[in-house]
């Protein structure tokens, strides 16, 4: 593999050896609460958008890639991976704990709703058809640990004797050969081109009903060559893969079926952000990331887990980090040279402004100063605002900011003599003490500033690697694609005999280049539509950050309506929910209802990296421009 | 007994000679089913047009429904069908509205077709034809299947006929779906259990514009052997392979680890050498691999002109291949669209008879 960044994601390739030797603990360590065990005895949702992982994270959880990693243990790349699965109880000294596979929803069960059948013998073959998929599944991946079949057991459920006997769980070779019945039975009605009557179903050969989750508490296997000699007892798994094309029913009905207690079985329903588009399971999203509150047990069913979360942008970067590190270890150009890592490619020293961009930037200020008439003590008491540390050119911004805040506060008859700037923390920073709050008020105008030299100045914004793993919005293959157009200038730079390393400058146009390149590439459904609305939040944005009193400090990146509109949207902005279906689905923006802002509720539309770093806008989340539902669906029209 | 066509025998007529056989031999037929689609483009009318003088022809024509398509794309639709309708007569010719995706994005297509074109596959006719001039692939393949299927069934005559212009009198730009799906009645074993034991081959026709939908197709066959794209040559542009091959060179090189001698050249324009050439390919890697006890699969994507891809389809039925594409949920217009409707003659046509008296025993 010359250049793993150009491999788009890790789901193509196809070898255990492959996808483990590109897999980061990183996310896992995120993705597992303290308590794993809650994750294999429920039913879990794992919502993601694309690229964030999910599928990844699915191949991971099948046996034989839990068996080959078990195998690899001479593998020092694979111990961190191997240590963050034995610790959440995935192995136990070094034995897989369980039985996964992979079921990739595809358009074969979503076919299953277009069949011109009642809603219930709908549901019934679906269920059916997953699970007799699933159980020659587990069959098949335990064939390919190289495990002898034929010694397998399957372990009931003391309670299903009679089912047991239905299913075959005694014989291996006649469950399988059941399950494959079943499965080629359902099979056959899905792809053929004129389906059979509902009528002539019940005429089939063999009965589609197929209940083995219920029924199932175990599979023993003899041992597994390689790992151990002991016969090993593991809880089958299943990883309901891609479940956004199902239809919402379908959706619906799995959601119900498998968050029944009596399954036995580990179940995954891994899904784009989208599916849960549905008013009612946004909700049932929005309530699982609230604090559980005591006396509730909304977790007891069901969970549902995001694989982004808000708080995860500072805690992305040592995933970015351990990600780039094991593509870099792929790269002979790079191990040859030593170069474990992108961060060592990125130089970091902060740019500054050239001499004349800089006796420009300080006529502007002198200008300022003559008009705010201020004495020349309070011009002193607005420069001790700003730390000594800053480089001449932030220092110089920060100053022009507090100027201009000033003559807009005297202009205003003094009446509101304070700050002009528009408070938008979150409510819960209110709580934080003083200095916190100054330090973070500092960090916010350094960034507000320098957002306004790059606007001004071109001085280069987006550059270092915590700001590159910003930039991804906590999602992998965003990251990739933004470091691989990186790591290909590095790549020319060596071939041309030059020091493998980017200045700022370099960095900052790689990525701009990168990035409004990706947003014309846009080509998913809707697309237009989506860029029409993300250029107008983007233009807003930019008009409100580049205002020169920085009224919202480090500039916005965000569209905001009252969440009371939001809670409307299917009626008031019908036309706007496909488009907003796909925007979320493709990462251009992210949404977060609820945020308490200002005494009121209000629903953020974020924008994605891509868009933040195509328009020079601010990477912090929090500052966001007010508006109307209505101004996003006049904004998506042609 | 009724046969079809095969690689050995496929009776087909090209450009004038299309023309006079559908003049000479379908017009005098006893009863002839047309099924069509309401095309933008002006080769759609192609077809109809030669037939329309002969009283023994019904027409059935298909209406692709799809959620995102600019306004002035939707009347020039309109104006289409007004155009049928008062050509053709209304007594003649009737229409059946198909949504192509749902709600949800799913591809409905191949099912709607099917079920549209059901009601029109009435015992009777000595001729069936489908014209794939305007139809979508999706729409198209799995209605040409279907009448296959009854004309073997009912010992009857079955046309496809296909035209297509070299110049687009319209440029159209398509906004594709972001899953992809297996054409109708052309899913094989994929999917299924079994499908693991096979060894997979992908043969995409390459086309402009279609890096996403590659993508989307190459991440749902999943384990992939080998990949092998199709690129036109002889084509009317020459440079035109080149071309295709530097806009998907990342994908080839990188993604599908295919080298230059995985590169097949087909025509662009002739679906027999697109036919021959897939057959020749699999029919090799069947044999190959086979002696090894590994079963093989061909997945065909089809894609670019219209002409070259029904050369897939003949492949697909004779040696019975699955095929995955991408679905069209919408388009929109970079040119002007003509106010009123204009029938030109096709720079390509072809007439193929895929099951019917040529081939009886």
């Amino acid at each position: 593999m010359d250049n793993p960044f150009k491999k788009r994601a890790t789901e193509y390739i196809s070898d255990a050896q492959g996808l483990l030797s590109l897999t980061s603990p990183e996310p896992l360590r995120l993705f597992f609460d303290k308590d794993a065990g809650d994750q294999f005895d429920r039913l879990v949702i794992v919502v993601g958008t694309p690229g964030s992982g999910k599928t990844t994270m699915a191949r991971l959880f099948e046996f034989d890639t839990l068996v080959t990693l078990s195998r690899s243990d001479y593998n020092r790349d694979y111990r961190q991976l191997a240590s963050v699965l034995h610790d959440k109880g995935v192995f136990s000294d070094r034995v897989p704990a369980f039985l996964g596979f992979r079921f990739a929803s595809g358009s074969s069960l979503r076919e299953l709703w277009e069949l011109p059948y009642q809603e219930s013998v709908r549901h019934s073959l679906l269920r059916s058809f997953i699970q007799a998929r699933t159980a020659l599944g587990w069959i098949r991946k335990i064939e390919r640990s190289e495990i002898d079949v034929s010694k397998v057991k399957l372990v009931p459920r003391e309670d299903a004797e009679s089912q047991a006997k239905l299913l075959r769980l005694d014989d291996v070779a006649a469950f399988r050969d059941h399950a494959r019945a079943v499965e080629e039975e359902i099979f056959k009605i899905i792809t053929s081109l004129v389906p059979p009557r509902e009528e002539d179903l019940t005429s089939q050969p063999l009965s589609v009903r197929y209940d083995l989750f219920d029924a199932l508490e175990a599979i023993q296997v003899p041992n597994i060559p390689g790992v151990t000699d002991q016969p090993v007892t593991v809880q089958p798994m299943l990883i309901l893969d891609d479940a956004h094309e199902l239809h919402a029913s379908q959706f619906a009905d799995i959601d119900l079926w498998l968050r029944n207690r009596d399954i036995k079985i580990a179940r995954w329903v891994m899904t784009r952000v989208d599916a849960i588009g549905h008013t009612e399971f946004r909700k049932a999203l929005a309530d699982e990331l609230q604090p559980t509150r005591a006396g509730t047990t909304p977790r007891r069913d069901r969970l549902i887990k995001p694989m982004q979360r808000e708080s995860t942008r500072v805690k992305f970067r040592p995933v970015a980090r351990d990600v780039s590190k094991r593509y870099f270890s792929q790269m002979p150009i790079f191990v040859r040279r030593g170069i474990e890592n992108l961060d060592k490619c990125l130089r970091e020293e902060a740019p500054t402004l050239s001499t004349a961009q800089l006796r420009d930037l300080n006529n502007q200020i002198k200008a300022l100063e003559t008009e705010s008439a201020l004495p020349a003590g309070n011009l002193r008491a607005l420069k001790g605002q700003i730390p000594d540390s800053l480089k001449p050119d932030v220092s110089a911004a920060i100053y022009r900011i507090l100027l201009q805040r000033e003559i807009r506060n005297r202009a205003q008859g003094d009446m509101f003599a304070m700050e002009d700037e528009s408070p938008q923390e979150d409510e819960e920073a209110n709580d934080e003490p003083v200095e916190i709050k100054k330090s973070a008020w500092v960090s916010r105008l350094v960034q507000g500033a320098e957002i306004q030299l790059l606007h001004d100045f071109e001085r280069p914004f987006y550059f270092g690697f915590d700001r590159l793993a910003d930039c991804s919005t906590a999602n992998i293959e965003q990251f990739i694609g933004l470091a691989g157009a990186l790591v290909e200038q590095v790549e020319a730079k060596i071939i041309r005999g030059k020091e493998p390393t980017l200045d700022p400058r370099e960095q900052h146009k790689v990525l701009l280049t990168h990035a409004r390149e990706a947003i014309k590439q846009w080509d998913f459904p809707r697309s237009d539509s989506v860029k029409r609305m993300v250029n107008f939040i983007a233009m807003k944005c930019v008009a409100r950050t580049t205002e020169p009193n920085a009224p919202l400090t480090q500039g916005a990146n965000a569209f905001a309506i009252p969440q009371a509109e939001m809670d409307r949207i299917a009626e008031a902005g019908a036309e706007l929910v496909p488009v907003l279906h796909y925007a979320l689905a493709y990462n251009t923006l992210s949404i977060h209802e609820n945020y308490e802002c200002k005494k009121r509720k209000w629903c953020l539309f974020e924008l994605g990296g891509l868009p933040i770093i195509a328009n020079g806008l601010p990477l912090n989340k929090g500052g966001f421009i007010e508006g109307k539902l209505s101004e996003l669906v006049e904004a998506m029209r042609p | 007994m009724n046969r079809m066509f095969s690689r050995d025998q496929c009776i087909s007529h090209a450009g004038s000679e299309a023309m006079e056989f559908v003049k000479d031999v379908l017009v005098p037929a006893a009863k002839v089913l047309f099924i069509g689609t309401v095309g933008l483009e002006t080769a759609s009318h192609y077809f109809p047009g030669l037939l329309a003088p002969s009283k023994n022809v019904d027409f059935g024509f298909i209406i692709e429904r799809r959620p995102s398509v600019q306004v002035e794309l939707l009347e020039l639709g309109q104006r289409h069908q007004v155009h049928l309708l008062s050509s053709l007569g209304a007594s003649r010719a009737r229409f059946a509205e198909i949504d192509v995706v749902a709600p949800d994005g799913a591809t409905t297509a191949g099912r709607a077709a099917v079920s549209a074109a059901a009601e029109w596959l009435t015992p009777g006719y000595t001729d069936i034809v489908i014209d794939a001039t305007g139809m979508s692939r999706g729409t198209c393949f799995p209605i040409a299947k279907q009448a296959i299927q009854f004309a073997l069934r009912h010992n009857v005559n079955m046309h496809l006929v296909v035209a297509g212009n070299r110049k687009k009198s319209l440029e159209i730009v398509a906004e594709a779906n972001d899953r992809a799906d297996w054409v109708h009645g052309f899913q094989g074993s994929m999917g299924s259990d079994r499908s693991g034991d096979l060894m997979k081959l992908w043969v995409p026709q390459l086309a402009e514009g279609m890096g996403s939908a590659l993508d989307l197709m190459y991440g749902e066959i999943q384990d992939v052997a080998e990949v092998c794209p199709i690129l036109p040559f002889p084509s009317y542009d020459p440079k035109r392979g080149d071309r295709l091959l530097w806009e998907h060179h990342q994908a080839i090189r990188d993604q599908w680890e295919t080298g230059p001698l995985d590169l097949i050249y087909a025509h662009e324009t002739d679906p027999m050498d697109v036919f021959k050439t897939i057959s020749r390919l699999h029919e090799v890697r069947a044999r190959t691999f086979g002696h090894g006890g590994r079963k093989t699969v061909s997945i065909l994507s089809p894609s670019g002109w219209r002409v070259g891809s029904v050369g897939m389809l003949l492949a697909a039925i004779e040696h019975e291949l699955p095929m995955l594409y991408v679905e069209t949920v919408g388009y929109s217009c970079r040119s002007a669209i003509p106010p009123v409707v204009e029938t030109l003659n096709p720079d390509v046509s072809w007439h193929l008879w895929l099951a019917g008296s040529p081939y009886q025993k």
